[in-house]
């Protein structure tokens, strides 16, 4: 039996008087690659801010790593949605990928040689090196979305976490950024948010459905009847409306 | 007091040149004044202006006359030090009422930042009217705060005006990567493990600072100008961060020096205006003449292509005549390409001139042109693209034979190498277009082939 990285025992979450969570349990595997799915304001984001322990549980605990999150945030590459930073901001793929390192270099220090050849080596990983100097404006969506793969690289993380990585670019970017993350998940554990149950069920191995409550099958297994009776809807309604 | 009131005397210099020399105490207080304030706004407002935040530093330059007034009037007397926390303090909680408004309201950001400024600076407005209508010593100089007025700058005024800009410009050179990732992306800036939030407050607390030392010399009115205009102007020169905050920052400071030149030249002109006019100005510059991204470099570039365009499209003809009436001893007169393209007789032998120019048509007696060897190679290689694209369309994308010519037309002149390989590769006819015409081979696959695809060279 692998490893457990990420231990979540009854978590229970509220914005105010808004229940978000309620108790939740998931055990995430050294080995895991896991799509977290379920329909807007359902919780998943709330989840994986739990787990990068930017918001503490109302009750109930999690441990990253056999610690508390906040402690082993440096150890999660994070890929936030690539919409939401400015196109034409002047900076390279490169000076992106360093960022990564951020979190391993001094408050107040300039990068040091070796942030920028670990930078290189997860361009490498992520077939972007020969696109190290580009601005980032020029890039297309799939390479936009490699870039951010390789930044949450960089950082040499022991697992992956991901926000509806792949929004907002075309189904055939999709599939190839899809691979390069099941070739990643050879060696780290992968956690993603997506609203697309069907095309993600290809490549990851656990689905965990979550609607404040959460339900965890392998992925063969998820059935639309399973999901239908756990939303209360039709299946397609909420997979199409659900946005983070 | 004024600084324009240096009348020449008999044997001194004038004043435009005095500026520059002797000066005088108060103008080099006030000319630094203006070049710090300058400076330090051009490059936090590159911050601002990334980060699309540009009407916020509006919204809080107004925000802070309120904060000027109850510093004066709880200091008892103009205190620049007093003042200038009254201002950041009226800025910040005009800041916290925007989250506020934005967080708990259903308004949104452009909402709350219209609401902000035009309360703030309404009773802002009205606490300078009770100031004025009480009268009483040291109030004078208060109304400065909405156009500036950069004379009325004294000592004190630039002390701490001094210690400010230092302040802030070593603080950006300390924690410059940290402020790059927030600008750039704070979701996952805030993802590290690194106190980010606490980056955020102190960027947001620079800002607002350099917003705050400049009310005096710039204005509550424009000083959002003199944040964002630089770092404006300095996008269009550069593609890197560190590089854009250093050409705002001159830029910054050069308009500061050339407001305070203008107030010293004519007195009683206010300060802020003109340090504004001065950054559009050079915005103006910057948006014309930048490489690159400037309109005229944009211009000339447009141009370059139009005209070899217009080459390849003659080249392209010349070659369609070798190829339906095989080589021609006498060569073609300018109105049989007319007959082809639809270009002036004036612009055919401007083409020409250029080609021949280059070696790639010669002209012979009669006025009349040919191909040289060259230039038939150069012909072939825009015609075997030409084809390719027409094949790919009709073989893969099932466009109909007769739609696929005026594509072709465009795609002829763009196609890379690397994209006419991998034409090459999925097509599986290569030989013919879909109106049956040869598509030429590659430069050197065969015997007839003729000297080096000039394009390819060029790349």
């Amino acid at each position: 039996m692998s490893q457990a990285v990420v231990e979540a025992e009854n978590l229970s979450f509220r914005y105010g008087e808004v229940p978000v969570l309620e108790d939740v349990s998931l055990t995430i595997h050294e080995d895991d690659f896991l799509a977290v799915i379920g329909p807007n304001g359902g919780g998943k984001t709330t989840l994986i801010k739990l787990i990068l322990g930017l918001l503490q549980p109302a009750s109930g605990r999690v441990r990253v790593f056999g610690a508390a999150p906040e402690k082993t945030r440096r150890h999660i590459g994070y890929i936030p949605q690539y919409a939401q930073f400015e196109q034409n901001f002047p900076v390279t793929v490169e000076q992106v990928a360093l960022m990564g390192r951020l979190g391993h270099t001094p408050m107040g220090r300039r990068y040091r040689d070796d942030d920028r050849e670990e930078a290189r080596r997860a361009l490498e990983r992520v077939d972007m090196a020969h696109l190290a100097k580009r601005q980032i404006g020029g890039l297309s969506g799939g390479e936009r979305q490699r870039m951010l793969a390789a930044r949450a690289l960089a950082s040499d993380p022991r697992m992956l976490v991901m926000d509806e990585p792949t929004a907002s670019v075309d189904s055939r970017v999709e599939e190839n950024f899809y691979e390069l993350l099941r070739d990643l998940n050879r060696d780290i554990p992968i956690v993603l948010v997506s609203h697309d149950l069907g095309f993600v069920s290809a490549y990851v191995n656990r689905v965990a459905c979550l609607n404040r409550r959460l339900v965890v099958s392998s992925a063969e297994n998820v059935q639309a009847q399973d999901l239908e009776a756990m939303y209360g809807a039709p299946v397609k309604m909420w997979s199409h409306s659900c946005e983070l | 007091m004024t600084l324009g009131a240096a009348v020449p005397l008999a044997g001194a210099a004038p004043p435009w040149l005095e500026f520059f020399t002797v000066g005088g105490v108060n103008v080099r207080t006030v000319t630094m004044g203006c070049v710090l304030i300058g400076l330090s706004a051009g490059v936090l407002g590159c911050f601002a202006f990334l980060r699309k935040r540009s009407l916020l530093g509006d919204a809080l330059a107004h925000a802070a006359l309120p904060g000027v007034c109850v510093a004066f009037l709880l200091a008892g007397a103009r205190d620049p030090l007093i003042i200038l926390i009254g201002a950041m303090a009226a800025c910040w909680v005009g800041a916290i009422s925007i989250d506020l408004i934005v967080n708990y309201t259903r308004c949104k950001e452009e909402s709350a930042l219209g609401m902000v400024l035009s309360v703030f600076f309404g009773l802002g407005t009205l606490l300078l009217t009770h100031i004025q209508q009480r009268g009483g010593a040291g109030q004078a100089g208060l109304d400065r705060f909405l156009f500036g007025q950069a004379a009325a700058m004294q000592r004190d005024d630039l002390t701490v005006l001094i210690a400010c800009s230092v302040v802030i410009l070593v603080v950006v050179a300390i924690f410059y990567k940290e402020f790059k990732l927030l600008a750039f992306d704070r979701q996952f800036a805030r993802s590290l493990n690194r106190p980010m939030r606490a980056m955020e407050v102190l960027l947001a607390t620079l800002i607002v600072a350099a917003v705050a030392i400049g009310l005096q010399a710039v204005g509550v009115v424009l000083m959002a100008a003199m944040l964002v205009t630089p770092a404006a102007a300095a996008r269009y020169w550069t593609h890197h961060l560190g590089v854009m905050l250093l050409i705002a920052g001159v830029f910054g400071a050069l308009s500061g020096g050339a407001g305070a030149y203008v107030s010293y030249m004519s007195a009683g002109m206010p300060t802020g205006p003109w340090m504004v006019v001065a950054a559009s100005a050079l915005f103006g510059l910057s948006l014309f003449l930048a490489p690159e991204q400037g309109v005229l470099s944009r211009w000339i570039h447009h141009r370059r292509f139009r005209k070899r365009t217009a080459e390849e499209n003659l080249l392209r003809t010349l070659y369609r005549f070798a190829e339906e009436g095989g080589p021609s001893a006498t060569g073609y007169a300018p109105a049989d390409f007319q007959r082809y393209r639809a270009m002036t007789a004036a612009v055919v032998m401007k083409t020409l001139g250029r080609l021949a120019g280059k070696g790639l048509v010669e002209e012979l007696p009669g006025g009349r042109f040919r191909l040289t060897e060259a230039g038939a190679a150069h012909a072939a290689g825009i015609t075997r693209r030409h084809r390719l694209w027409e094949a790919y369309l009709s073989e893969k994308l099932a466009i109909a034979p007769d739609h696929v010519h005026d594509d072709a037309e465009a795609m002829e002149h763009v196609l890379t190498p690397e994209l006419e390989d991998r034409l090459l590769e999925t097509l599986t006819e290569t030989e013919h277009d879909p109106h049956d015409r040869r598509i030429p081979p590659p430069e050197g696959t065969e015997s007839g082939s003729r000297g080096q695809d000039k394009r390819r060279e060029d790349r």
